[in-house]
């Protein structure tokens, strides 16, 4: 039929149609379902997050400490961010094309722009036949550009330069995120499938802190213009929150702040499910989580989940999920009680040269709820950000730190009622035992003495003295005897092991319960803890220090709290920071009542008999009916290390440099930050500054230290006191059949010796909570709420 | 001796019903398209009507009648395709304003005229009627005319700029060539002329056109990452290499994976008349009723449907090159082969960019998109075909093209 060239042309032909078959089977057929679930995809036209709003925090009374306040800003499609998208332009044209209701609507805002009340049809209708043929990517990127001028006319601040370069800003950063992304997962796989971040297809923050009235004007003048752009998504007002803290310094370190997520918060948080097509529960870049406190505690309850809006191209109606709050966490905390006592630590450290910091706890022994925690010097959390190189740079205060929870010193004289309760459980003495103290345990040993008062040279005699007088007089050779009796009665190291389970039974060398992941847990020291960390045996002068709180002992001042409340009380419990929780209650200890009776007689011989310790400093001297039973403890220290003198090479001479470090490695990264050139450095370049600036280092010797002058004795010690308030009875001695209720610590880092600094600031306290807040202290129902 | 008109014979008929068949196809993705039987269905039955009436015409007259007038008619094709490039180097004329920085079309009061399509016709009969006596033409040096008349058309077409309607004229020449019975030789040194002139072809090409081509293997992910990873390796394909692969899913790759999603989402039967994503939405896939028509098409009737339309352009070429056996004329069979060749081979450029197969220029499918003056041209073209048909054999003329040796069919 065909000629043979013609045959040839045919063949050819039919050849490709052919291939053409092959590659649409292959597309239809056998990659039907792909690109059936790809449609469904690419039908929705945007989609949009509701954030939730962080739950607040609460004092006791329900005064509100940190919550979320609303602000708003105007965000901006990442496509509209990026200059010159034209493919992107030319989608919104199609989309406004093909919504004809929407391009209705521009034509309308059109006419009343130009003051045309639009009530003719025919005017609209001519217009929107006018739109239909200049509306392509052309007159998108021309609307654009007035929407950027109209938005930088919005306040004489931001010029269309500015709102440039931070649209520019916005892009790097997102370019940073996925090419972050992309080396996370290639690392994984051979050949990793380029992702198309979330970022990429939402909106932006352009424009922040819009107010409620600034919200409102913003959106109608640009709503008026450009509502096609709203309606297409590529512009949204955003509702977004900030986190306010509305007290003032006194509980920045309890509440906490938050902070900015990192990549690896983002992989490994837990409420991650990447399995889910539109992760709700996962944190996402620029999302804020707790970094400390009850913010960092309570994080999951309090942050919410977010919610989302979908909508569609096609009939279906939005979807949306709704964002769910956090919940709101109520601490028992009484700010009123807490800022009080943060104004007098303020007043008292003032006045005392050599304090760097302090902290108070108050504690409701019934149900160990803490209600204040103080930590001194605080800082401001709503600027935290921007004041963080200074705060961390104070190496004499520490503004930064939670003392409270996180500092651990020697607890000194404060556990002795401890080793007495020990010794007496254990069966080692009994009311009636008496010890000599004529100064040292052993005339012909230097050490082991009693204590030396101020202006003396030599220790202190107590004589034969009692279990209740030894505390009365704080001395160190009764409970040196009774170091000495764990060791040789119960077994030399066996017997030391006795002794530290004692200090565990009340709570020391463990957290207390609170919760806050800044709480260290001290040390009380066994034998295991000696060759695990020091890799020694324990040696028979170690219950000897450990019975006057010396040695490697250490506790926090919550720690120091939570034990005078148990020797008020007789029981011991975890302490707690939250209210409306699960929480078990106090147990009581094997201690006879007696024991307790004797140590808090002890105590309240120390604070209200001629001869205590601390009668000059903490006796209570307005007529009350409670009584302060407390007791003193200095932890002995060695200067603070405030400043370094780094001596490094300078071409061929040496020099050197004076710098804030308490640590030879802090001296050196801080030196280096110091001598970074001032002017910006390509991050690659910076590197390489760095590593010369390192090598150039001679060496690093301190300079300075806290406090400035080394006292006589080469002893500084930071001042302790624990106290509970005892009820009078009717004939103005202590009632010990009342329950006292409020155990008070106080810890001034380099207060001295004793009493002397701390007693008054713990007197002070317990006035004004009896003043101020009776319904702690009185007997009736344990949480009575002041009525308001 | 001709028959009168309305004896079309069979594959004149064949031709005509597949040419039918493919109009009416369009109409409905057209009104798909636009939602309603409305005014763009409206303009594409009057579009319909005017190119029967030009078919008529063309039939009317005949093609032997033209074929006298086919240096006049190139003559007058290539003045209109002069007058796109004067537009374009001094920036407009009147009635002549860019579309899209190219210049394509005259816009006359009601439609426009596109000069290139208006070419495209001229061509095959300038060029049929330039061959049809050769005897020579297994000669190399005879060439050199047949490619004259398609070089100069050709780079006027390309400074308008429209390199899909350029390159569409290449393989025409080609299987006129073939058909006329030049040596393969020929054929083999032109094709290593082409393959030497390349570089300097690529070189003069515009970085847009580069991006399209670029195209055929930047569709696939791990080329795009290649690219990525050391654009400067790959300069020559891409120039913008990089910002090439990063943005190709929203730039130069946002049309075809939107022509794959539609074809994709019809499967094997398709989501029926006027449903699916991407009919509904013009967002998801732009120009879909011209240039990627047959994405919809695949979208609504599924593989069912398109191997349907295929089937009708396989009815064309089988048919059409059924008359130019037949016909004994050799300006007619070269202009059935012609015609033959045009088609088809824009057929297969269009589903072939559709499919990711062949880069994406601006060709339509023919009879189906939406466009009046490649709908005229179109039926114009069939016209001719169909006309060729109706001459009766003419059986004392020596059989052409059959070289070198005289064949005398009537003696055989």
């Amino acid at each position: 039929m065909f000629e043979r060239r013609l045959k040839v042309v045919l063949i050819v032909f039919l050849a490709g149609w052919v291939i053409v078959t092959l590659r649409l089977f292959q597309l239809q057929v056998v990659q039907a379902d792909f690109y059936r679930a790809e449609a469904q995809r690419r039908l929705i036209k945007y989609e949009k997050t509701l954030e939730p709003m962080r739950g607040r925090i609460l004092d006791r009374n329900g005064r509100v400490l940190a919550s979320d306040e609303p602000k708003w800003a105007i965000a901006i499609h990442y496509r509209m961010l990026e200059p010159d998208d034209d493919s992107y332009y030319g989608q919104l044209a199609d989309e406004l094309l093909e919504d004809s209701k929407l391009l209705e609507r521009h034509a309308r805002n059109l006419l009343r722009l130009k003051g045309v009340t639009a009530t003719d049809q025919n005017l609209i209708d001519d217009l929107i036949v006018y739109l239909r043929q200049e509306v392509n990517a052309q007159w998108v990127a021309s609307e654009i550009e007035a929407f950027w001028q109209l938005l930088s006319t919005r306040s004489p601040d931001q010029s269309r330069e500015d709102l440039r370069t931070r649209a520019v800003d916005i892009t790097d950063m997102i370019g940073r995120w996925k090419a972050a992304l992309v080396t996370r997962e290639a690392l994984g796989e051979e050949e990793a499938a380029r992702p198309q971040i979330r970022e990429e297809t939402q909106c932006h923050p352009i424009i922040t802190e819009l107010d409620r009235q600034e919200r409102i004007d913003a959106q109608s003048r640009l709503r008026q213009r450009f509502a096609w752009l709203f309606d297409l998504g590529a512009v949204e007002v955003a509702d977004l929150s900030e986190r306010e803290y509305h007290q003032a310094e006194c509980l920045a370190h309890v509440v906490g702040h938050l902070r900015e997520v990192t990549s690896d918060d983002i992989a490994e948080s837990p409420y991650h499910k990447p399995d889910q097509p539109n992760d709700l529960g996962g944190y996402r870049n620029r999302d804020m989580k707790g970094e400390s406190g009850v913010e960092l505690m309570r994080e999951q309850p309090l942050r919410g989940r977010r919610g989302s809006l979908t909508v569609y191209r096609d009939e279906r109606p939005p979807l949306r999920i709704e964002p769910v709050n956090g919940k709101d966490i109520t601490l028992t905390i009484d700010y009123a009680m807490q800022s009080a006592i943060y104004e007098l630590l303020d007043r008292t450290v003032s006045k005392l040269s050599e304090v760097p910091g302090g902290s108070v706890v108050v504690l409701d022994i019934p149900t160990r709820e803490v209600l204040a925690l103080v930590s001194y010097p605080s800082y401001d959390p709503n600027t935290y950000r921007s004041d963080y190189p200074e705060l961390s740079r104070d190496l004499r205060t520490f503004p930064l730190h939670f003392r409270a929870v996180s500092r651990q010193h020697e607890p000194g004289s404060i556990v002795k009622p401890l080793t007495i309760v020990a010794a007496h459980s254990a069966g080692l003495i009994d009311e009636q035992t008496r010890f000599d103290c004529q100064g040292r345990l052993d005339p012909n040993m230097t050490k082991f003495r009693c204590w030396v008062p101020a202006n003396a040279s030599e220790s202190i005699h107590h004589g034969l003295i009692n279990s209740e007088q030894a505390i009365k007089g704080s001395c160190n050779v009764f409970c040196f005897h009774l170091g000495d009796l764990f060791w040789k009665q119960l077994g030399g190291a066996e017997g030391l092991q006795r002794m530290s389970k004692w200090m565990d039974r009340l709570g020391l060398g463990r957290t207390t319960g609170i919760g806050l992941r800044e709480e260290k847990y001290g040390i009380a020291p066994s034998p295991y803890y000696l060759w695990d960390q020091k890799r020694r045996p324990a040696q028979p002068s170690d219950p000897r220090n450990y019975a006057i709180g010396q040695g490697e002992m250490q506790v926090t001042p919550l720690q120091a709290a939570n034990l005078v409340a148990t020797y008020a009380s007789g029981l011991h419990g975890p302490v707690r920071l939250l209210k409306h929780e699960q929480n078990t209650p106090p147990k009581s200890l094997p201690v006879e009542d007696s024991v307790w009776r004797i140590i808090r007689r002890g105590m309240y011989q120390v604070v209200n008999v001629r001869g205590g310790t601390a009668t000059q400093y903490a006796k209570l001297e307005q007529p009350l009916p409670y009584v302060l039973c407390g007791k003193s403890g200095s932890a002995q220290t060695t200067r603070w290390i405030t400043d370094y003198l780094v001596t490094y090479r300078d071409g061929d001479g040496e020099r050197s440099e004076t710098v804030p470090a308490n640590t030879e490695s802090f001296a050196h990264d801080e030196f280096v930050r110091q001598m970074m050139p001032e002017e910006k450095v390509p991050r690659d370049q910076a590197a390489g500054i760095r590593k010369e600036l390192r090598k150039s280092i001679i060496q690093a010797e301190p300079v300075a230290y806290w406090p400035k002058e080394e006292s006589k004795d080469r002893q500084h010690s930071h001042a302790w006191f624990v106290a509970f308030l005892q009820p009078k009875g009717a004939d103005g001695q202590p009632d010990w059949n009342a329950q006292a209720r409020i155990a008070i610590a106080v810890l001034l880092e380099f207060g001295g010796s004793g009493g002397r600094s701390s007693g008054p600031v713990c007197r002070d306290v317990a006035e004004m909570i009896i003043n101020d807040f009776p319904h702690y202290v009185t007997a009736q129902h344990p949480l009575a709420r002041r009525d308001r | 001796m001709k028959r009168p008109i309305y004896d079309l014979t069979w594959p004149g008929a064949a031709i005509f019903a597949a040419s039918v068949c493919l109009c009416g196809v369009g109409l409905l993705c057209i009104i798909a398209v636009e939602g309603t039987a409305g005014a763009a269905a409206l303009k594409q039955v009057v579009f319909v009507i005017a190119s029967l009436a030009a078919g008529v015409a063309v039939l009317a007259v005949g093609y032997q009648r033209l074929g006298r007038f086919a240096y006049a008619l190139f003559g007058i094709g290539l003045f209109l395709l002069a007058i796109m490039v004067l537009a374009r180097v001094i920036g407009g004329l009147p009635m002549i304003s860019p579309i899209n920085g190219t210049y394509r079309w005259i816009s006359l009061p009601g439609f426009s005229i596109q000069p290139s399509e208006v070419m495209k016709v001229v061509f095959i009969i300038g060029l049929a009627w330039y061959l049809r006596h050769k005897e020579d033409v297994r000669r190399f040096k005879t060439l050199i005319g047949p490619f004259m008349l398609t070089i100069i058309p050709m780079m006027l077409v390309l400074l308008q700029p429209d390199l899909g309607t350029a390159l569409l004229l290449m393989p025409v020449l080609f299987v006129m060539l073939f058909a006329a019975g030049a040596r393969l030789r020929h054929f083999a040194m032109v094709a290593l002329l082409a393959v030497c002139c390349l570089p300097l072809f690529w070189s003069r090409m515009e970085d847009y056109q580069k991006e399209r081509i670029a195209g055929l293997v930047l569709q696939y992910e791990s080329v795009r990452q290649r690219v990525e990873n050391s654009p400067e390796n790959w300069k020559w394909l891409c120039p913008d290499g990089k910002s090439a692969a990063l943005r190709w899913e929203r730039g130069a790759g946002y049309q075809l994976i939107g022509s794959l999603g539609a074809l994709g989402n019809g499967g094997w039967a398709g989501q029926g008349w006027r449903n699916g994503a991407y009919v509904r939405h013009a967002a998801l896939l732009p120009a879909r009723e011209n240039d990627f028509i047959f994405a919809i098409i695949g979208e609504q009737w599924g593989f069912a449907g398109c191997l349907g339309l295929l089937a009708c352009y396989v009815v064309i070429v089988v048919a059409g090159l059924e008359i130019a056996t037949r016909t004994d004329d050799p300006f007619g069979r070269l202009l059935a082969v012609g015609v033959v060749a045009l088609l088809g081979t824009q057929t297969l450029i269009n589903v072939g960019m559709t499919l990711g197969l062949t880069p994406i220029t601006g060709m339509n499918l023919p009879f189906v998109s939406s466009g009046g003056s490649s709908l005229i041209a179109n039926f114009a073209l069939i016209a001719l075909l169909i006309n060729v048909s109706q001459d009766r054999p003419f059986l004392l003329a020596r059989k052409p093209f059959e070289n070198p040796e005289p064949n005398y069919a009537g003696l055989r």
